[in-house]
């Protein structure tokens, strides 16, 4: 069985033809991947920006306003409300407040004398338990800030030297930018690869295919290259977005992105096939593609949270979304720079994937006979 | 006034509307694909969403080069076997070997402690230990470095109080003085340490053991209900339109509002079930609890129903084909998930897109869904929310209805 790249290629202006001729799917896989990414670039975000403080201090003494000074010479808290009659609970309630602070009459006199210290509250929000956690560790550092600066003495035995390398200004968009690049390029390939497919079925064309001379690998090679060229297109432009809006641009040699991207855009349009080859109806493909391709990539690639914080028992399951590997690449070319040595394996696994997702297509597609 | 609103009740729900509400239910209960796709989704849903996105950070993997070699240097590194946020992966033998695996991201953090570690602590001088962090994740790091902050300080804060007791077992050792003397020493030192002490009592509301599921969850419900909900909408009508029998429905005596009602009611009662599997699944998997009022729960979230089937009806309405309407699901389905504030805190997004955020009416039954949910929180508290969310489902609602109209002429 040959391959006869005459017909690959005739298979493919055929597929593009078709694809050019159906205006709304055409933009909609051009100019919703550029709206997505910007959704997902600047929508998702995990910086903890100021967050909303309450006080309520009963005591009200120059020990106490100096305590609550402290809080607020912080740039993590934002004070939303300050005095004694604040009700801490009922603005948790309301969510205006996500922590608040409640000092106790007699704090200062507490504080002053030997034997005896002084309490304070720390009310939080444990709804966000990410906030809630950060929020605990602010109001204990500030804690040890104001002991430290009232006794006035005691030299810390070890100081820690922080560095944050690759990213110093702790920019979100470094890390989610990336991210949502490899999102935004995950939909569109396999789902317009699945719709044809499932199209030709529901059409019946598929059987104009089984009585010409075309063999069932130049049939999916041809599909495929059709809208691999539609995937790469699309990656293009949503660097070049990625660029212009984000700012992000090639930290170092950037081949591995490139030949990342091209196996990772042949991966879903393999599945795409796969997947309009086996629902043979476009509104179930939709579905499936939504469902495996997009939905699965979304919450076990690490876009969002890392993979290590999956429970081991599902976390296998994401070695087998590409996007999860895509995902190192892109990171390591706009953020990291360090190049084939250290993405050498994430598009390898691409690459087995890739080839992994052809053959379940091939097999689907070989018979090439109507199904009894 | 008053006579005029029963008379239009009494005409909407007059027996045209109840043959047609049967016609509907009789559709629905034959589509099995329809039925398979509103029951299913949310119980595996909410479990990959709960499970998967999980914001607890555990096994940040920290490296060591530790130069110093000594008991007092390993007695710091034992500080970061004291949570299971940290494993220390690996120990390096120098610096170099230790960035390098950090710049291929298989580190979170890199510890260098200094070769003249021990003398300095012995000698009470502040030593210097370095701590790198991998920073492309901003998040991940922030967090390193809170645990890693918050670590070194308690093992200083010990460090400190311990000693004044060590100094004085040396000198017990060197002077051999009474034990009445060192008694009295201890008293002393104790004292200085109580003196200008706060202690913080952290309490936590709502999500006591700090259970990471349960925001994910609890914002689920809402995205659950908006995309199945929607897309059901649509599809219902679309399928109505592409077999041509819309214009027998306009042949039919009833009004608009009656065609587009009965075709609501069924779905309302479907996604009513749909929260109920919600709520069992996040109970029983989960463990989240539920605070509020359930009665109160089930109509706020029937008035959110109106507004995602509206979305849905809008949509069919200008979509000629299910693969259209599908497609343009995808326009409108994730700003309105990404926006609400389920997944990622809206505090937490840029200013702008903050703003954004107002005008979806996903995040007002995101922030009733965790206030009943979570907080137990009443009307009294999620008023304004409620009346955001009448407000849209009646525009909403209004237009739908109309484009309906628009699209049989």
């Amino acid at each position: 069985m040959a391959i006869r790249p005459k017909r690959i290629f005739a298979q493919t202006v055929k597929e593009l033809t078709q694809l050019g001729r159906d205006g709304l799917s055409l933009t909609m896989a051009l100019f919703l991947p550029l709206v997505l990414l910007l959704l997902f670039g600047f929508g998702i975000s995990l910086k903890v920006n100021k967050i909303n403080f309450a006080i309520q201090d009963l005591d009200r003494t120059p020990i106490s306003r100096e305590y609550i000074a402290t809080f607020e010479r912080t740039t993590k808290f934002n004070i939303v409300a300050n005095g004694p009659n604040v009700d801490v609970p009922k603005l948790l309630d309301q969510g205006k407040a996500a922590g608040g602070l409640i000092i106790p009459p007699k704090f200062a006199r507490d504080f002053l004398r030997a034997m005896r210290s002084s309490e304070v509250q720390i009310l939080v929000d444990g709804t966000d338990s990410n906030t809630a956690d950060i929020i605990r560790g602010y109001a204990k550092a500030i804690n040890s800030t104001f002991i430290a600066n009232q006794r006035g003495n005691s030299v810390p035995p070890v100081s820690l030297l922080s560095n944050l390398w690759y990213n110093p200004g702790l920019e979100t968009l470094k890390y989610i930018g990336p991210g949502a690049l490899a999102i935004t390029v995950t939909l569109f390939p396999p789902l317009l690869a699945a719709l044809a497919t499932a199209k030709e079925y529901e059409q019946g064309t598929v059987l104009q295919v089984y009585a010409s001379s075309l063999t069932g690998i130049e049939y999916l090679l041809g599909k495929a290259s059709a809208f691999w060229l539609v995937g790469m297109a699309e990656v293009l432009f949503v660097n070049l977005e990625a660029w212009l809006f984000f700012g992000l641009w090639f930290a170092g040699d950037p081949t591995p992105m490139i030949i990342g991207s091209a196996l990772y855009i042949a991966c879903g349009v393999f599945w795409g096939i796969f997947i309009g080859r086996n629902t043979q109806v476009q509104s179930a493909a939709i579905q499936a593609v939504a469902f495996t391709a997009f939905l699965l990539s979304l919450q076990l690639s690490g876009y969002i949270y890392p993979v290590s914080n999956i429970p081991a028992a599902i976390r296998w399951i994401s070695y087998f979304v590409p996007a999860r590997h895509y995902i190192l690449i892109t990171r390591d070319a706009y953020a990291r720079g360090v190049g084939w040595l250290g993405v050498w394996f994430p598009v390898l696994a691409l690459a087995l994937l890739a080839s992994l997702f052809f053959f379940f297509a091939l097999r689907k597609l070989q018979r090439m006979q109507v199904d009894s | 006034m008053k006579k005029i609103f029963i008379d239009l009740i009494n005409k909407i729900f007059s027996g045209q509307f109840w043959a047609l509400f049967q016609k509907e239910v009789a559709q629905i209960l034959r589509n099995r694909q329809l039925l398979i796709q509103l029951l299913v989704p949310p119980t595996i849903f909410l479990m990959l969403f709960g499970f998967a996105l999980n914001p607890k950070f555990h096994d940040l993997r920290v490296g060591i080069t530790d130069y110093s070699h000594s008991s007092a240097s390993r007695e710091f590194i034992e500080i970061f076997k004291q949570t299971d946020a940290f494993v220390i992966s690996h120990y390096y033998a120098n610096q170099q070997d230790m960035l390098a695996d950090l710049a291929k991201g298989s580190l979170t953090v890199g510890i260098t402690i200094p070769p003249e570690f021990d003398y300095d602590i012995a000698h009470r001088r502040t030593v210097e230990v370095q701590a790198l962090y991998d920073a492309v994740d901003a998040n991940t790091a922030t967090i390193a470095s809170n645990y890693v902050s918050q670590l070194v300080s308690d093992y200083n804060s010990r460090l400190l109080n311990d000693a004044p007791q060590l100094a004085r077992s040396l000198r017990q050792k060197v002077s051999g003085s009474g034990v009445l003397t060192a008694n009295n020493n201890q008293q002393s030192s104790s004292a200085n340490l109580q003196r200008q002490q706060v202690d913080v009592e952290t309490t936590v509301f709502y999500n006591p053991g700090l259970e990471q599921s349960w925001f994910i969850v609890s914002g689920m419900f809402g995205i659950l209900l908006t995309v199945i909900g929607s897309q059901a909408a649509a599809s219902l009508v679309v399928s109505e339109k592409e077999a041509g029998t819309i214009e027998q429905l306009v042949m039919t005596p009833a009004s608009d509002i009656q065609v587009i009602l009965a075709k609501i009611c069924p779905l309302l009662i479907l996604l009513t079930i749909d929260v109920f599997i919600a709520l069992s699944v996040a109970r029983l998997v989960f463990g989240v609890p539920f605070r509020g009022n359930l009665l109160l729960f089930i109509i706020i979230a029937v008035l959110y129903f109106l507004v995602g089937i509206s979305i849905g009806i809008l949509i069919a309405s200008y979509a000629k084909s299910q693969q259209q309407t599908q497609l343009t699901a995808f326009f409108i389905n994730p700003p309105l998930t990404i926006l609400c504030g389920a997944t990622t805190p809206i505090s937490s997004m840029p200013t702008f897109v903050q703003w954004l955020t107002y005008l979806d009416p996903l995040r007002y039954f995101v922030e009733i869904c965790r206030g009943m949910l979570l907080k137990g929180v009443g009307l009294e508290t999620l008023w304004p929310q409620v009346l955001i969310l009448m407000t849209f489902a009646t525009v909403l609602l209004t237009l739908s209805v109309r484009q309906f109209r628009r699209q049989l002429s």
